[in-house]
């Protein structure tokens, strides 16, 4: 497989990561084979149904994948710090200082016992030798940033402050230590609609002012396509096709982006069509080499070369890839 | 779906859960042969739990009498199995008792809600904090000139204290069925707060009741020991032996049988019966298990 | 019947403290908690002081208890009240009376003793008298069997012994049930979660005295490390204390290791690990909150139970506590020595109460708004 765009100014390299989950019943394969990168203040999109392996793939970035079930392999980079194998301990400096991460529900997120200072303060205690006046100092100041004035937010529980809010200081706390990469796993999911776009105004501005880089987590295409510059799609653990957002959205190539593309509401496009369903649900594949591609149970174009063998992922053009020996053509246009 | 896969109802699923659990299986067995040795063996084996032999005192356990003899002559094993009836009996319907005030009072909370509920809730919460064995000892003592043997002043002494959790937990499952569609779609269809109560909302509520009451049982048990111990007791029991057992212990000599067999029976019973309420919980509702 | 109906009347009266309005729950509130304060300073401090001490605390209370306390308060001094009299109506329920077993008592001999200790023949009127005794003239009243002495001058060697061996127990349940608990939350499913899990089901399924009495033979018979029974130094204290704790702290146990693998699931742990904390910081500072809360609101019925248990564990080791008053007091129709010990046992149970509430506010910030 050739990886896209060879060469040392990524921020995050991942190279063929494999996570496998392996219980007494069963092995479980859940993220396989999956490489892509993230350059500075790039966002780049991971795209996918519930369960087809993207927020595992986030967290074993991080090393958080379920243990001791998860096993990861292949080879994650954060600039040049491997981080595949690497001792709990080293990660532990990386964690919420070089890579943060801020999850889908903002109040669960929070923890309901602890006020919003001390939950703020304990990671520059970790990180920093930041401590009183001038924590506080740091803290105001990134409070600041992500929108929430006032000091007195400091001394706030959870539960005292809106959904919008408490994403806000999830954001805040991702912050603190100036990381290299922001992972957002479906940051807006549980949001309201107006909330959601002030949060992606949020991160668009943080990608502006301070070059992060942001891995931004979703199912919602609509979202994705407002805020990233490339998008990785994921079917059942695997890349299925990978491009600048334009073009994935215009001209999806793989059948699986397509339908996904139909399932989702578009305002850009005419009034008048309908929503498609994807019929079925995404596999749970066992830990062994594919026999056919995963998607041709559910595959509307599936045809007699898709069930020998597993297509490749292949280059289709610059910064483009796709896993599909029957690509939707350039021809056509998406159905409205 | 094919015609070979039968369609499984939740209860029998439960079952299955159940039957895995080994424990739960390993505690029900146990105690169908407890129950049946206490009902069946005295009659079987002509067992007499009360006849003295001035002769046969403290005999240590032996072919003819196999738990051996008590400081009177007694039986041991005929004692044993005679006061496990009384045990379990009394367990079983002072948990009845109990179930039925706690469900009526739990599911009348429950279903009206509000300033009713929380008025009610209010005196369980408290009660739940009061040592109810000033109650129990009180309650019995007002049965002091009952005749020995009849039981039913300890039914309702200890059934009474034991209502609370019941009444808790019913109200607790009650308020949340209540606003289920199917409870509102029979109001709207104009059926009384009784029928709801009866037909919608009671039958669901059955497995909780079932495995709680499961689990009522023991420490029901557990307080009519403490009330033997105490001389309140009214009739031949595991708590009553377990005390004529203690009453014995001196450093000179060892009536380790007058003490031990009670205890293990109760022991083993009390045992089997957590295992079986667990068991009937985590079958039951497996996402509440702990 | 007037008795039955006075009593669910009080009943009533007791729910409908749930309506109370807020201004009217801290004024009420604060005027009976001075009043508590008031009765029991009273026994050692004498009457003026003892009023001062009164409406001092009125007024602190007033300035400074949170309503959830004062809401409290107002529920739980009337049910005292209410405790009184239906104890009263029970014991005048159980047949035979204080003067019954005296050989052969004439009705005009009866007459008189009954005046002499102020125990007329009637339930209601002797709660008079009860009530009168220990507002205006602060005392517990004089025992009819232990000739000479007040309930007061009985009870008072016996509380601090039955309140060190409730407390000691309590520790120690909490003690064992938490480390028990969270270690086996935190290894779920390993073998030390299912040994420690089995420990805590034997413990739940044997009766206090039976624990005790195993114990008495092992550790004092057999062994010989520990006295029998009776009371005075530590040693004295080890086995009723930890008699009374195990099955307490089987249940800590229990509650704790649920709690535990609950908050472990939370996301909020989730985010702790992503932040780059240790797991022991994780677990002391993120998960340990929120296993602490359900063992929390486990106290008060624990310390229900410890009780309960005291009554059997005190006869058992021979332990002069308050329990042994009350079962002799109970047995021998001693009406005061019951209703004295009933009250500083119901006493101490909402003193308690009150402390755990005020905890519970404290461990979980989202119950602290509610009710002000």
């Amino acid at each position: 497989m050739i990886p896209p765009n060879e060469g040392t100014q990524e921020r995050l390299r991942v190279r063929d990561l494999c996570v496998r989950f392996v219980t007494r019943e069963r092995t479980v394969r859940a993220v396989d084979g999956v490489s892509f990168d993230v350059r500075p203040g790039e966002v780049v999109g991971l795209v996918g149904e519930s369960g087809c392996g993207k927020s595992v793939t986030s967290l074993a970035i991080l090393g958080l994948q379920e243990k001791p079930a998860g096993r990861v392999t292949g080879s994650i980079r954060l600039g040049d710090t491997e981080l595949v194998g690497s001792s709990e301990s080293a990660l532990r400096k990386i964690r919420g200082n070089r890579i943060s991460m801020i999850f889908q529900d903002p109040l669960s997120s929070l923890n309901p016992y602890l006020r919003i200072g001390e939950q703020l303060a304990e990671v520059l205690e970790l990180h920093t030798d930041l401590r009183g006046e001038r924590a506080v100092a740091r803290m105001l100041e990134i409070l600041n940033q992500v929108g929430i004035p006032g000091a007195e937010r400091l001394r706030a529980y959870p539960h005292e402050l809106s959904g919008g809010m408490r994403q806000r200081v999830c954001i805040a706390m991702a912050l603190l230590c100036d990381p290299e990469l922001l992972i957002a796993d479906e940051p807006t999911t549980m949001l309201d609609v107006t909330i959601q776009a002030q949060i992606l105004e949020l991160l668009r501005s943080l990608r502006e002012t301070r070059n992060t880089s942001i891995l931004f987590i979703s199912h919602d295409l609509g979202v994705v396509a407002e805020l990233c510059d490339r998008v990785v799609v994921m079917y059942a653990g695997r890349i299925v096709e990978q491009a600048p957002t334009a073009q994935l959205l215009h001209h999806p190539l793989h059948p699986y982006t397509e339908a996904l593309l139909k399932s989702t509401p578009r305002v850009d496009l005419p009034r008048g069509g309908t929503l498609r369903p994807i019929a079925g649900l995404p596999p749970r594949l066992p830990d062994k080499q594919l026999e056919a591609c995963a998607f041709a149970p559910r595959c509307p174009r599936v045809r007699e070369g898709c069930t020998q063998g597993e297509p490749a992922l292949e280059s289709a053009g610059p910064e483009r890839l796709r896993r599909c020996i029957a690509p939707v053509s350039e021809m056509e246009t998406p159905e409205s | 779906m094919t015609p070979h896969s039968v369609q499984k109802s939740p209860f029998q699923l439960a079952m299955q859960r159940l039957a895995r659990n080994r424990f739960a299986v390993a505690g029900a067995l146990l105690l169908c042969a407890i129950a049946l040795a206490c009902v069946l063996l005295p009659a079987l084996l002509a067992l007499d739990p009360t006849t003295t032999h001035p002769a046969l005192r403290n005999l240590a356990p032996a072919s003819g009498h196999l738990f051996g003899t008590d400081t009177l002559g007694r039986d041991v094993l005929a004692r044993v199995l005679v006061g496990g009836r009384t045990s379990l009996l009394v367990g079983i319907a002072a948990t009845a008792v109990s179930i039925l005030v706690g469900v009526s009072y739990g599911a009348i909370a429950g279903f009206y809600g509000g300033k009713v509920d929380e008025a009610m809730m209010r005196l369980v919460d408290f009660l739940y904090g009061l040592p109810y064995m000033f109650l129990v000892i009180l309650i019995m003592l007002m049965f002091s000139e009952t005749a020995r043997g009849d039981m039913l002043p300890v039914f309702l002494a200890l059934g009474l204290v034991q209502w609370l959790t019941m009444a808790r937990i019913v109200r607790g499952q009650v308020l949340t069925l209540r606003h289920q569609e199917f409870v509102l779609a029979a109001e709207l269809l104009g059926a009384s707060d009784l029928r709801i109560l009866l037909r919608h909302v009671l039958p669901n509520v059955l497995g909780v009741v079932v495995v709680y009451g499961t689990l009522m049982v023991p420490s029901v048990i557990i307080l009519e020991s403490f009330l033997s111990f105490l001389g309140l007791g009214v009739a031949l029991s595991w708590g009553q032996l377990v005390s004529d057992g203690i009453a014995v212990v001196n450093p000179v000599r060892s009536y380790w049988w007058l003490l031990f067999w009670p205890s293990a029976f109760l022991a083993a019973t009390l045992l089997s019966l957590n295992f079986v309420g667990d068991g009937l919980r985590d079958a039951l509702d497996p996402k509440a298990r702990t | 019947m007037i008795e039955a109906l006075a009593l669910l009347g009080g009943i009533a009266a007791l729910a409908a403290t749930a309506w109370c309005p807020p201004r009217l729950t801290r004024i009420l509130g604060s005027l009976l908690f001075g009043l508590v304060m008031g009765v029991v300073l009273r026994f050692s401090l004498g009457v003026s002081l003892a009023l001062v001490a009164s409406v001092a605390a009125a007024a602190l209370a007033y300035r400074f208890l949170p309503l959830l306390v004062l809401r409290r308060v107002v529920f739980l001094v009337p049910a005292l009240v209410l405790l009184i009299f239906a104890t009263t109506l029970l014991m005048y329920k159980a047949p035979g009376n204080p003067f019954a077993n005296e050989r052969a008592t004439s009705p005009q001999v009866e007459a008189a003793l009954r005046a002499q200790y102020g125990v007329p023949k009637n339930a209601p009127q002797f709660f008079g008298i009860y009530m009168r005794r220990l507002l205006v003239e602060g005392t517990l009243g004089p025992s009819i069997k232990v000739q000479g002495r007040s309930v007061e001058e009985l009870i008072a060697p016996a509380f601090p012994v039955s309140v060190a061996l409730g407390l000691l127990s309590l520790v120690l349940s909490v003690f064992i049930g938490l480390t028990l608990g969270i270690f086996a939350g935190l290894k779920r499913n390993s073998v030390a979660d299912h040994l420690s899990m089995a420990l805590a089901l034997f413990g739940i399924s044997l009766p206090s005295f039976v624990l005790g009495a195993g114990m008495m033979i092992v550790f004092s018979l057999w062994l010989g490390w520990l006295p029998v029974a009776g009371w005075g130094t530590l040693k004295h204290l080890v086995m009723p204390a930890l008699a009374l704790a195990l099955p307490n702290a089987a249940v800590i146990a229990r509650l704790a290791r649920g709690g535990m693998i609950e908050v472990m699931q939370q996301d909020f742990i989730r985010t702790a690990r992503a932040k780059g904390l240790p797991e022991s910081w994780v677990i002391a500072r993120h998960a340990l909150r929120g296993t602490l809360i359900p063992v929390v609101s486990f106290l008060g019925p624990a310390a229900a139970a410890i009780m309960t248990g005291s009554f059997v564990v005190e006869i058992l080791f021979a332990v002069p506590g308050m329990g042994q008053w009350f079962v002799k007091g109970a047995i021998n129709r001693d009406y005061s020595v019951v209703l004295g010990t009933a009250i500083v046992y119901f006493g101490i149970i909402i003193l308690f109460n009150l402390l755990v509430d005020l905890a519970y506010s404290w461990l979980d910030p989202r119950v602290r708004g509610r009710g002000t």
